[in-house]
């Protein structure tokens, strides 16, 4: 199939499309290079450096004639929501209202959406959380990501456009830029690589449950299949601790960090889990890559840069 | 003496030359690499002027070139005449070794033995090959070309120093970047945009848009090659044998960058387009073409620094003045 991936030079969408490569698929990648580097777009791909909100994307469509829009592209840090949600409505709302029309309008057979299980949900009121528990976003980031599953809703319901709706657990592993907030792994790596102190925030208790990248990338993969649409949660099922975190990246990169805590942070979920169950029954999908082995590959790929 | 006089910026030389009262020779071969009428139509601009004389000759005619040099003293000889062109290098590499290396050495052996008093080149923004420091600086080294047109013009920079060091010639070589404006030719993007568009047919678009070029008004390049023309190199007095300055030399000979110092999107180079010409563009977006490179800057501190000048023409300046141009003369 004739793939478009937006944000396909990011840490996510970068390996979304090794691996429909990989499978025969042909790739067709948006990206701004805000975020993404030019560096981890495979070659394999046409490599078209747009902004998902430029308006000569409608030509891209004419020329390419997508039957299946990946929309990975976004403003993906929470905390820069919170600080300029406006900006954040631009690129993830705005943003992905043009992919739609665009789609709609040149016959996308299947949209899929990376959405946020960490963020739409809120705080939990049942661990681990399904697809059914309110929701009930914290963040702009959440609010955007939300809107963008209830328009893919309007789109489906009235112009026929089905669409899969991911909801990401905390995605880690190689690629993820630890100079930015989104992702303790890849930022605790990093500072223990290269003699930084790190501070975990408040008492790092907090869970979250954490699913290695390439698991994420394969049910892209299996998202493609006819008949099957809606929402998804991908996780693991699994909460692990910022303190287990900090231990467990402290022996695997022989680091003598202080266990150092500062204050919790503004607005930040405290537990955070999602259920998969119904990935695993409709679209055959459930984690492989069990945490302390991805995480022994984070590592490496770290030391490796550093 | 200018060489390629019927080309694209050997004509504005030529025109602007006679205008200040120079006395002129024109050489070049009018072969066919694009079309003939078009060079036809720029020369016959010329040779109404009194102070011209045009000679039909080929770089590589080697006793014709040289006989050339014998028959007339020239003060300034501009060597513009080449096989241009990066794309058609891999199509025709042969062509530039003829034009480029044995013609240019053609010129080099008649400056040597007729003491010209200063000889300036075109050398090419394609040096810079796979270099993406930004702003592409003559300090820098040029050791990776990606095309043989590239090649070819850091080849006649390594010659022309060597004639310059060995016989004292004062040698001057410009890295012109993306040249265009009336005249143009008809190879580069900005003429086969316009033609497209006016007949309705979709342009190419390489590397799907990505690309960024320091686009060049012509009457700046000439301005600066007329400055540069007046101010003959000396040798560099602080220059190091131990630590070797690329754009200087213990011999008379220098190099600069000329363009316009302000990089352009390609896709917003097309959008100017659009708006001069109140149309739509249909484009065909395509991968990199082999030999490309996807972004050039030029940086002109240099030729700031010693002829006082730099290039300033705004891209929607240079496009309105190209695309009347372009109207003008083919609806004629």
């Amino acid at each position: 199939m004739k793939i478009m991936l937006t944000g396909g030079a990011g840490f996510i969408g970068s390996h979304i499309a090794d691996v429909l490569i990989k499978e025969g698929h042909q790739v067709i990648i948006i990206d701004n290079l805000s975020n993404g580097k030019k560096a981890n777009t495979n070659p394999a791909a046409s490599f078209y450096h747009f902004d998902i909100r430029d308006e000569s994307l409608e030509e891209v469509f004419a020329q390419e004639k997508p039957d299946v829009l990946n929309h990975h592209a976004a403003q993906v840090s929470v905390r820069d929501s919170v600080t300029d949600p406006i900006y954040d409505l631009e690129i993830n709302i705005r943003g992905t209202i043009h992919l739609l029309e665009l789609s709609r309008k040149y016959g996308v057979k299947k949209v899929i959406f990376a959405s946020s299980g960490g963020a739409i949900y809120g705080e939990q009121d049942y661990f681990p959380a399904d697809e059914k528990h309110p929701l009930r976003p914290l963040s702009p980031y959440g609010v955007a990501k939300l809107a963008g599953e209830s328009y893919l809703y309007y789109y489906q319901q009235n112009f026929d456009l089905p669409y899969v709706a991911l909801r990401y657990a905390n995605v880690y592993g190689p690629r993820q830029d630890p100079l930015g907030e989104a992702g303790v792994i890849a930022i605790f790596s990093r500072s223990m690589l290269t003699g930084k102190q790190t501070i975990i925030n408040g008492t790092g208790e907090q869970t979250r449950d954490y699913v290695y990248v390439e698991d994420v990338a394969r049910i892209n993969v299996l998202a493609l299949q006819d008949d099957k649409e809606g929402p998804f949660n991908v996780g693991t099922g699994k909460e692990t601790t910022v303190n287990y975190l900090f231990t467990k990246i402290q022996s695997l990169t022989h680091a003598e960090a202080l266990e150092v805590h500062g204050e919790p942070k503004k607005g930040e979920q405290f537990r955070s889990v999602l259920s998969a169950e119904k990935a695993k029954r409709t679209l055959g999908w459930e984690p492989k890559v069990e945490f302390d082995e991805g995480l022994k590959r984070t590592i490496e790929f770290f030391k490796a840069q550093t | 003496m200018v060489t390629g006089a019927a080309g694209f910026i050997g004509f504005h030389l030529c025109k602007r030359l006679l205008e200040e009262g120079d006395e002129v020779v024109g050489m070049d071969n009018l072969n066919d690499y694009y079309d003939v009428t078009l060079k036809k139509a720029r020369l016959s601009q010329l040779e109404s002027k009194k102070n011209f004389r045009f000679i039909k000759l080929s770089l590589e005619e080697k006793e014709g070139v040289l006989s050339l040099f014998k028959s007339k003293e020239f003060d300034v000889v501009v060597n513009l005449a080449a096989q241009a062109g990066v794309r058609y290098s891999l199509i025709n590499p042969y062509a530039y070794l003829d034009s480029n290396i044995y013609g240019f050495l053609n010129i080099l052996e008649g400056c040597r033995h007729a003491k010209v008093k200063h000889l300036v080149f075109a050398s090419s923004s394609s040096v810079y090959g796979l270099n993406t420091r930004m702003p592409f600086s003559v300090h820098q080294n040029v050791d990776h070309p990606i095309s043989l047109y590239g090649a070819t013009k850091k080849a006649n920079e390594l010659m022309a120093h060597s004639y310059s060091y060995l016989f004292g010639i004062p040698t001057t070589g410009l890295r012109f970047f993306t040249v265009y404006g009336p005249w143009g030719r008809p190879d580069m993007a900005l003429f086969l945009f316009t033609s497209a568009m006016l007949e309705n047919r979709p342009i190419d678009i390489y590397n799907f848009g990505d690309m960024e070029r320091d686009f060049t008004y012509i009457d700046d390049i000439i301005e600066g090659v007329i400055r540069v023309m007046k101010r003959i190199p000396d040798p560099n007095p602080q220059w190091s044998t131990e630590n070797p300055d690329p754009a200087t030399s213990a011999a008379p000979f220098k190099l600069y960058n000329i363009g316009n110092n302000n990089p352009v999107k390609l896709l917003n180079l097309i959008q100017v387009l659009e708006a001069c010409m109140e149309k739509k563009a249909k484009k065909n977006f395509l991968p990199i073409q082999a030999g490309d490179v996807p972004a050039t800057f030029a940086d002109v501190e240099n030729l700031i620094k010693d002829v006082g000048f730099k290039p300033a023409t705004p891209i929607e300046e240079g496009v309105k003045k190209f695309v009347s141009w372009y109207q003008g003369y083919y609806r004629a």
